[in-house]
């Protein structure tokens, strides 16, 4: 039972931690909550559903075409509501405000165009998982920790060796700074949107593979992946690794003693003690570098 | 090299500078000094791109760069210094340099500028895997002014490098300023300390509240009586006249 809760909570964590370390990426750059991150994964899963079920694309090509899609969502996002609002000098509040109503419309959009109704991406019968350690794992199961774990190995190859990478570090480090080393600021906005939205896209993908998709499963997402950003350290790329999976952890352990129902209050709860005890997060307490 | 004709900025309704006029040759090193407040890093930050001016022409290299923003000055060879230094504090001082030459991709010069950049602060070898928000203010200042070399400029603008420097450790960095200026680059700097900043530059604007006052060759502003009154501490008042 007990290693059965830990695998769970592992699984929920690696989604947890994909949203969380893309709303993060963006967060650094643009320093305001990007709240619409949460229907761009919506979106990503309703992309799949749409290529897969309905045009019939072979998962292979319908995989990278989501991605994209919903990689582009993201900058649209920006493009057409951030950016305007960010020339005009707007202060976080009203882009936080915004960022609310650009979720709002595209999930209304999705239920628009797809209906309230549950769908589901899963074909075929349900296998038999795998035992391990007293435990079942199935296939999906598997796929989304090794894809969670690849793509967070690719991130971080990403931001540490590329050039583009390091600008991206530099500007969440000091904006400043990297506009008089010559790094455009709105082309580094461009990149982590784009690569963020990619995240979101993905873990959308993934979730739907595992449960049913409706159009307003990006609010419990956002909801999630930010309070692991909290808990990480909010900015911080570790921190958002480490909070996906203390968060999805807690939740699951939260159940092996509390009514299964309770579980979403968990992550409320332990949102709740970390803003009043620990408003920078636990990772810069085990880490030195400040949550960076 | 850098022609500024009527520069005002204003804050909001706050005019911070009102028609400045400053031109700099190239080669040359300049000071601005003048009180708190005067609006010597607002000059500084027009220049550079990061405050749109209300009105005033900045003419650098033959172009007028009002309405430029400051990365794409600095491909032009235009870099700043800014206060406070902002470098990258959880990077380490190599990452620092590196981005210091983002705007280039020439990979063996950017290697052998960086050598360079130890061979002018040694420190910085010593400290090159250290994250730079560990370093001391003095070296921070340093990687400040190293980073901004690696991009090349052709004129660098320093917002009071000393700041916050023991006495040694400005004179130092002054030095520094002066062996990179006899290598090509041309310097205008904002400098509290006015001893220092006249022994180490060409020519200064002396500034008043929002506008300057007088100018002239370093060497004969020593010897002004006007100087000499910010010299002996007491209260700069500009010529009412
Ligand atoms: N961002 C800002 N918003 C509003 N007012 C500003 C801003 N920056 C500067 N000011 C005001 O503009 C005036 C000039 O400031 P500036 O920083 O250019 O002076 P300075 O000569 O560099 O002074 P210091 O020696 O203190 O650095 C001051 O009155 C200052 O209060
Ligand atoms: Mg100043």
């Amino acid at each position: 039972m007990l290693n059965q809760l830990l695998l769970n909570g592992i699984i929920a964590g690696s989604i947890y931690a994909l949203i969380a370390i893309g709303f993060t990426i963006i967060y650094r750059t643009v320093r305001f909550f990007h709240l619409a991150h949460g229907a761009v994964y919506t979106a990503g899963a309703y992309a799949a559903y749409t290529l897969i079920k309905l045009l019939k694309v072979s998962p292979i090509l319908a995989v990278p075409i989501a991605v994209l899609l919903s990689a582009l969502l993201g900058v649209v996002i920006d493009l057409l509501v951030y950016r305007p609002l960010r020339k005009e000098g707007a202060s976080d509040l009203v882009l936080l405000l915004a960022s609310f109503g650009a979720f709002i419309f595209v999930q209304n959009l999705i239920q628009l165009i797809y209906g309230a109704q549950i769908l589901t991406l899963r074909s075929g019968e349900v296998k038999e998982g795998h035992h391990i350690f007293g435990a079942v794992i199935t296939d999906v199961q598997i796929l989304i920790l090794l894809v969670s774990l690849f793509l967070m190995l690719v991130l971080w190859l990403f931001i540490h060796k590329t050039k583009i990478g390091k600008a991206m570090r530099a500007v969440a480090d000091d904006p400043l700074g990297a506009s008089v080393v010559g790094i455009d600021p709105e082309r580094i906005i461009f990149v982590a949107f784009l690569v963020g939205s990619a995240l979101a896209g993905i873990a959308g993908m993934l979730i739907s593979l595992e449960t049913n998709i409706e159009p307003t499963m990006g609010f419990t997402a956002i909801l999630k992946g930010m309070i692991a950003a909290i808990i990480g350290g909010i900015g911080s790329i570790p921190g958002s690794v480490f909070g996906g999976f203390f968060l999805g952890l807690a939740e699951n352990l939260g159940i092996w003693k509390i009514p299964s129902g309770w579980k979403d209050a968990i992550s409320f709860v332990i949102l709740i003690i970390f803003l009043l005890f620990r408003p920078s997060g636990i990772w810069s307490a085990l880490y030195d570098r400040g949550g960076k | 090299m850098l022609n500024v004709n009527g520069l005002t900025v204003k804050y909001g309704s706050v005019v911070a500078l009102e028609g400045a006029n400053l031109r700099i040759d190239a080669g040359e090193v300049v000071a601005l000094l003048g009180p708190n407040g005067a609006g010597k890093s607002t000059a500084l930050k027009a220049i550079a791109g990061l405050v749109v001016p209300a009105s005033g022409e900045i003419v650098f290299d033959g172009r007028n760069i009002v309405g430029y923003k400051t990365h794409e000055l600095v491909r032009m060879g235009l870099v700043l210094v800014p206060e406070r230094r902002h470098i990258f504090p959880s990077m380490t001082v190599l990452e620092n340099l590196e981005l210091g030459a983002y705007i280039r991709s020439d990979k063996r010069s950017i290697r052998r500028d960086i050598e360079r950049v130890f061979a002018l602060f040694p420190v910085l070898r010593e400290k090159k895997n250290h994250r730079a928000g560990t370093l001391s203010g003095g070296q921070q200042q340093m990687l400040a002014i190293g980073r901004a070399l690696m991009s090349k400029p052709k004129m660098l603008l320093l917002d009071e490098p000393s700041v916050g420097l023991s006495p040694n450790y400005v004179e130092a960095v002054f030095e520094k300023i002066r062996e990179i200026n006899r290598q090509g680059t041309t310097i205008l700097f904002v400098e509290q300390n006015v001893r220092i900043a006249l022994e180490y530059s060409d020519r200064a604007y002396v500034f008043g509240i929002g506008r300057i006052e007088f100018e002239g060759p370093s060497k004969e502003l020593l010897k002004d009586k006007r100087v000499r009154n910010i010299f002996t501490g007491e209260d700069f008042t500009p010529d009412q006249k």
